[in-house]
């Protein structure tokens, strides 16, 4: 009996006009938002590869320690398509370096920062607004509307109970919603097929069926939400403006609402103490270079030769005017060369110093953003809305934690990195010169090729080079991050949406309890 | 006959359930706003005193020498206003202070300081949508025109009172003004009670803060509102003149209402990054360092580091630091040019959309947005060459200086006297009151609202003309 409930529902609805018509459109702009959404993905990859050849090209060319300065980037998910997640323009530079521990940095992100006044399109946001409205429209007279045409009574005189008959409502309905979410992720993998090179693997696969299964479960809500309403008031019309005005604040101001509240919330103040504690995390490596600087008389002070821009080592930008000119180094320049070793061995305590300003920042800044998130996911519980935008983030890998472990992985990257140049003796030993603070003119001039040559045939004749070895990568540390395994994600993902099972179940009770003692006249 | 008609039908809305929940709702909405308003602009306010508390140290530490106050950053902050509240113009994403110093225009990691400053945004949180006047209006009050409107025809049809009007002398041209004019006034007085409300609650908790323009701001939006709401208004009478049953009526009107109030806003800046393409970070910093090594270092003033340099010398050293410094302004602003201008070009695409045409008319009556920014970050590049030229008149009045004033610490020779803090030029940011050049700027969007009105209505007066009404 239930089946046949079920069957003539989804009959019924799938020829109902307005269902139709609201099918329609929501293919259409599901095909729209897709479009859209994979050509801003392929934008966003494409400058993540130009970003990875440009390091390869850079390291490829590389000839002394001080040109190994690798760059880890992260990737844009080609399941953005489906959720963009965390307000973060991707993809993200994160440069590997002695004197920063990698952590995320609004100005390495995106390539333009104005662009994030605009939201961004998803098909998670197409469902989470558009497909909510939809059900709502499929379910408001569910009960209602048979009871104004006379058909509830008839129903009910055959021996079915009501228990059956709402189970077969259900039935029909999610049948309904099943069809109508499988053409809307048959269409979204269709666009992209025939739009744009983004190609998705098994694993990929596994993510998007959860996400379908999430969108089940978070339609499934509305749908029982619009059952219980119809049987809460007397006249369909009314059921359906409570039902509006209550989708509007599920679907559209809640999740809104949440994250406002969680910004906005708790005032200025943490941001000075933040900094304040920040700032005490100065360990002083500056006053140090400083200091040796007058102890030593700077060698280069002799301006009469020409001079050359070139920021420290670690950072590639340059700057005009007051810092970091340096003279061209020939092989008689030995004093020069003297001084900039001794710099060098101040210069390693950047990497402890770049620990100690991490720790603090982990400590006042991080620990309140942190805090915020905790308080975004306990607002969170209450609103179906933002634990399906959460649910469909975790497993289209753009939510917060996914970044986190790119993080991580980047940091301990950079131990390894760090523990690389120590074992060469880069920073312990007067020998290693070429991981000083040379720009890149004066290394491509020292290290040319047939000084090279020269060195290899006789290594005396070539000062630097006899004292340190040339480049060795062969043993150099690989990045390597692996993201969620997909069964993780897939399980992280239904975890989230605990508290709408819970709801689901509520909302199936009261509508059982409701519908015992409904009037059916 | 039009004033009976409308009178009746206020009445009949009124006593609809729908319009007791939409009214209910509307004021939670609208009194929520303000009071949400009120804490971020309080946030603001604070930052804002901290920021001029700040600058106020740069300008002290500054004026100890004149030298100093050369090599000085200032950080030009633009301020929260109560206006914000209309449209916060999403501030919160774009930079709230630009740093600048006189001796040079700033590197190319920041590009002016244009780059969001850590702490402005939690970035493990996704992005909000603001909580202001033109959402409560554009999203809430048009979803509510909607909502009114749908079946105000084919209500009357089904009811089988249409016929019964129609059969009196009044032409079907009139009936369908009198039911829009109908529900215009109640959405014209649900504004007119809210933004009452709001200042009362602006003036409880805010005190007397409230500029006298503001009033005048709220008024103005108040026009551009009914005219948005209008164009909603009529798509939902279109819907229901044009479909049998009314909640089929209402299945079209909403989805039509979802693509354009929800969905529209987002297709722009998607759109925008297809069509024109922005250097990348790395690209620009590539341009940045060709621009600055295009030019060797001058062996002159390798001489005036030694100390043996004449006046010939340092005429080519303020050559080369005048060319230089132009050099960085030009990158840093065609910088700033090819950022904003892809913003630019997306809300122009958004402007199309009636959501996006009012939105953007609503940020420019409260001075906020996109359009202010540049505003801002133009005066912020003027005050670096305010200060400099400061600098430069304060030295020649020191007749112990040698009025060597170019960028590079090392071989400057000028003024190390004091300045008097209080006649240092002080950052203004740009105002962000209505002046009548920007209440011209409305016109744009005004026009085009009234031409969709025209267009929306134009169609529903046919449709309902040739209907038939059993």
């Amino acid at each position: 009996m239930i089946w046949t409930i079920a069957r003539k529902e989804f009959f019924e609805k799938m020829l109902d006009f307005r269902v139709i018509v609201s099918f329609v459109i929501a293919i259409v702009l599901t095909a729209t938002a897709t479009y859209v959404a994979a050509d801003s993905y392929r934008v966003k990859k494409a400058e993540y590869d130009q970003l990875l050849r440009n390091n390869q090209d850079e390291l490829k060319e590389a000839k002394v320690y001080s040109q190994f300065k690798p760059v880890v980037c992260y990737p844009p998910s080609p399941l953005s398509i489906f959720s963009q997640g965390i307000d973060v323009p991707t993809p993200i530079t994160v440069p590997i370096a002695l004197d920063e521990v990698p952590q995320y940095r609004p100005t390495a992100a995106g390539a333009n920062p104005i662009m994030s006044i605009f939201e961004k399109l998803d098909i998670a946001i197409v469902i989470r607004v558009l497909f909510s409205l939809l059900v709502i429209l499929l379910t408001f007279d569910a009960f209602s509307g048979e009871k104004e045409s006379g058909t509830l009574r008839q129903t009910l005189s055959n021996p079915v109970t009501r228990v059956a008959l709402f189970a077969g409502k259900l039935a029909g309905t999610i049948l309904v919603l099943a069809a109508v979410v499988a053409l809307t992720f048959l269409t979204t993998l269709l666009v992209l097929r025939l739009s744009s090179e983004v190609s998705f693997g098994m694993s990929d696969m596994v993510r998007i069926t959860g996400v379908a299964l999430a969108t089940m479960i978070y339609l499934a809500f509305f749908a029982l939400l619009g059952m219980l309403i119809s049987l809460l008031f007397q006249h369909s019309s009314t059921s359906l403006v409570v039902l509006l005005f209550s989708w509007f604040f599920l679907a559209v101001f809640q999740p809104n609402l949440n994250t406002y509240v969680v910004s906005e919330a708790g005032g200025t103040g943490w941001i000075q103490t933040a900094q304040a504690g920040m700032a005490s995390a100065d360990c002083g490596v500056y006053d140090e270079l400083e200091k040796y600087e007058k102890d030593h008389g700077d060698p280069r002070s002799d301006r009469s030769k020409p001079m050359y821009f070139g920021g420290p080592g670690a950072s590639k930008s340059q700057y005009y005017g007051t810092f970091s000119l340096y003279p061209e180094v020939t092989d008689a320049d030995f004093g020069v060369l003297q001084y900039l070793i001794g710099q060098i061995q101040i210069y390693r305590k950047f990497g402890d110093c770049a620990e100690r300003s991490f720790n603090a920042y982990r400590t006042y800044y991080r620990s309140h953003l942190e805090r915020q998130l905790r308080f975004k996911r306990a607002l969170d519980l209450f609103s179906p809305a933002a634990l399906y935008s959460r649910s469909a983030a975790v497993l289209s890998m753009t939510d917060a934690d996914n970044l986190e472990s790119f993080l991580d992985a980047a940091r301990q990257y950079r131990t390894a990195y760090v523990g690389f140049l120590d074992r060469k003796g880069l920073f312990s030993s007067n020998a290693q010169l070429y991981f000083s603070r040379l720009s890149r003119d004066q290394i491509d001039k020292t290290a040319t090729d047939e000084r090279m040559a020269r060195y290899r045939q006789d290594p005396e004749s070539v000062p630097y080079l006899s004292k340190a070895p040339p480049l060795d990568l062969s043993d150099a540390p690989v990045f390597a991050w692996r993201q969620t395994d997909p069964g993780d994600d897939v399980r992280e993902g239904a975890r989230t949406l605990f508290p709408l099972y819970a709801l689901i179940m509520a909302l199936c009770a009261l509508t059982v309890w409701r519908l015992r003692s409904y009037d059916p006249r | 006959m039009l004033a009976t008609l409308i009178i009746s039908e206020i009445k009949r809305n009124l006593l609809s359930q729908r319009s007791v929940v939409g009214l209910i709702f509307v004021i939670v909405v609208y009194a929520g706003s303000g009071v949400i308003f009120t804490g971020k602009y309080l946030n603001e306010k604070a930052k804002d005193v901290k920021n001029a508390a700040t600058l106020k140290d740069n300008l002290d530490e500054g004026a100890k020498s004149l030298d100093h106050l050369y090599d000085q950053w200032f950080s030009c902050t633009k301020y929260q206003e109560i206006s914000g509240y209309l449209a916060s113009g999403n501030e919160t994403a774009l930079p709230k202070a630009l740093v600048v110093r006189a001796s040079a225009p700033q590197g190319a990691a920041t590009f002016g300081g244009m780059i969001i400053s850590p702490g402005s945004s939690n970035y493990m949180i996704e992005r909000y949508a603001d909580y202001d006047l033109a959402f409560v209006i554009g999203v809430v009050l048009s979803f509510l025109a909607i909502v009114f409107s749908y079946d105000a025809v084919s209500r009357d049809r089904e009811e089988g009172s249409l016929k019964l009007q129609l059969s009196n002398s009044l032409p079907r041209i009139q009936l369908l003004f009198g039911k829009f004019c109908a529900i215009l006034i109640l959405l014209g007085v649900i504004i007119a009670v809210g933004s009452v409300l709001n200042l009362i609650i602006f003036q409880i908790l805010l005190g007397a803060s409230i500029p006298a323009a503001y009033p005048f701001e709220t008024l103005l939006s108040g026009v551009l509102a009914i005219v948005y709401l209008a164009v909603f208004i009529w798509l939902g009478l279109w819907c229901s003149v044009s479909v049998q049953k009314s909640s089929t009526a209402l299945a079209i009107a909403l989805l039509a209402w979802t693509a354009l109030v929800i969905l529209s806003p987002f297709i722009g800046g998607m759109l925008a990054q297809r069509f024109t393409r922005v250097a990348s970070r790395e690209e620009a910093n590539q341009v940045f360092q060709k621009s600055i090594s295009a030019e060797p270092y001058p062996v002159e003033m390798g001489k005036l580091y030694n100390g043996k340099g004449d006046e010939e010398d340092w005429k080519v050293a303020a050559a080369f630091d005048e060319r230089m410094n132009d050099r960085f302004e030009q990158v840093v602003v065609h910088r700033f040019n090819e950022l904003t201008g892809q913003a630019e070009q997306a809300q122009a695409i958004n402007f199309f959309s009636p959501y996006g045409a009012f939105r953007q008319t609503m940020e420019q009556i409260a001075g906020t947005g996109l359009a202010y920014h540049r505003k801002f970050f133009l005066a912020a590049r003027r005050y670096r060459g305010d200060i400099a030229a400061f600098v430069q008149s304060q030295d020649r009045r020191d007749p112990e200086s040698r009025h060597h004033v170019v960028s590079d610490a090392r071989i400057r020779a000028m003024s190390q006297k004091p300045v008097d803090p209080e006649i240092v030029p002080r950052f203004e940011p740009p105002a962000r009151r209505v002046a009548v050049s920007d209440l011209l700027t409305t016109l744009p969007a005004l026009g085009y609202l009234v031409l969709l009105n025209c267009v929306v209505s134009g169609l529903t007066f046919v449709r309902f003309a040739r209907m038939d009404v059993r």
